[in-house]
């Protein structure tokens, strides 16, 4: 099995590149002023990938790895933003933007589908979605500036997918556009018990 | 600023009754749906949408998690 650090980063670039065509997106590096304004609320920027409208941006450039970001990290957030993107179009982004800054509550729900992204990943390259990882994934929404009750309900939220992604079950769709790029292209980072779609 | 934080707070206080217990799960018809931490309804996911994007017949009942029961969608037929 490869590891995560080892994953050639031409696959991340190229796995980036056809995740915002298919999304409609475009990728770049962290302005300073986003970067900034990171800072502002507690948030320290080289660990943050953000999505501003169709706008994703990176710390690092993609495929190029550090101590925050390994390939498959950088995988995995690049279909958790492009989940953001397809919520924009599908909720609106004036909307979507105006609940996440005005409810924590409906910040932490716009987190938890773009998490799912992640969850289905984790599932087609380990094979497995620990019991902690929800909990672990639902605790990194701290940094949101949301409420403990939030952070009890991500957890929740995680662990009502989780059995579906056992079982072969797709929920999010930058999720199920990932996994069908990674089958095609990538499919020797898939985990042996896996099978493809 | 003082009257934009103002306002937003108003607006934030501006909140429906709670209608569900925080962090609840139920069945309605093919949705899953979890009570969110403002004490209104959410749906988790569509276990018809699961059906379509993933095959399978599934449908939303009762399993255990970490413990506790849950609502989720359930793979009834492979």
């Amino acid at each position: 099995m490869i590891e995560d650090a080892d994953i050639d980063p031409a696959i991340v670039r190229a796995f980036a590149a056809h995740m915002a065509k298919r999304f409609n997106a475009t990728i770049g590096r962290t302005p300073a002023a986003l970067q900034a304004g990171l800072r502002l609320v507690g948030m320290q920027p080289e660990k943050y990938a953000t999505t501003l409208g169709r706008a994703i941006y990176f710390p690092i450039d993609l495929g190029a790895s550090n101590e925050h970001w390994s390939p498959w990290s950088q995988i995995t957030v690049m279909a958790h933003e492009c989940q953001h993107v397809a919520d924009n179009d599908a909720r609106g982004m004036l909307a979507k933007g105006w609940d996440y800054i005005t409810s924590t509550t409906r910040r932490t729900e716009h987190e938890n589908r773009a998490h799912v992204a992640q969850l289905e990943l984790e599932m087609w390259r380990r094979g497995e979605v620990a019991q902690w990882w929800p909990g672990v994934r639902a605790s990194a929404l701290k940094s949101y500036h949301v409420t403990d009750t939030d952070l009890l309900v991500a957890e929740r939220y995680l662990r009502v997918c989780a059995p579906i992604v056992r079982r072969g079950g797709l929920i999010s769709v930058a999720g199920a556009a990932a996994i069908e790029w990674l089958d095609e292209h990538a499919p020797e980072l898939r985990h042996p018990t896996v099978r493809p779609r | 600023m003082t009257r934009a934080v103002l306002f937003l707070a108003v607006l934030a206080c501006g909140c429906p009754a709670p209608v569900c217990p925080v962090r609840a799960t139920r069945c309605i018809e093919t949705r899953v749906e979890l009570c969110g931490s403002d004490g209104q309804w959410q749906t988790v996911v569509d276990c018809a949408e699961v059906e379509r994007t993933s095959g399978g017949e599934w449908a939303c009942g009762t399993t255990r998690e970490d413990g506790e029961e849950i609502n989720t969608c359930l793979l009834v037929t492979p």
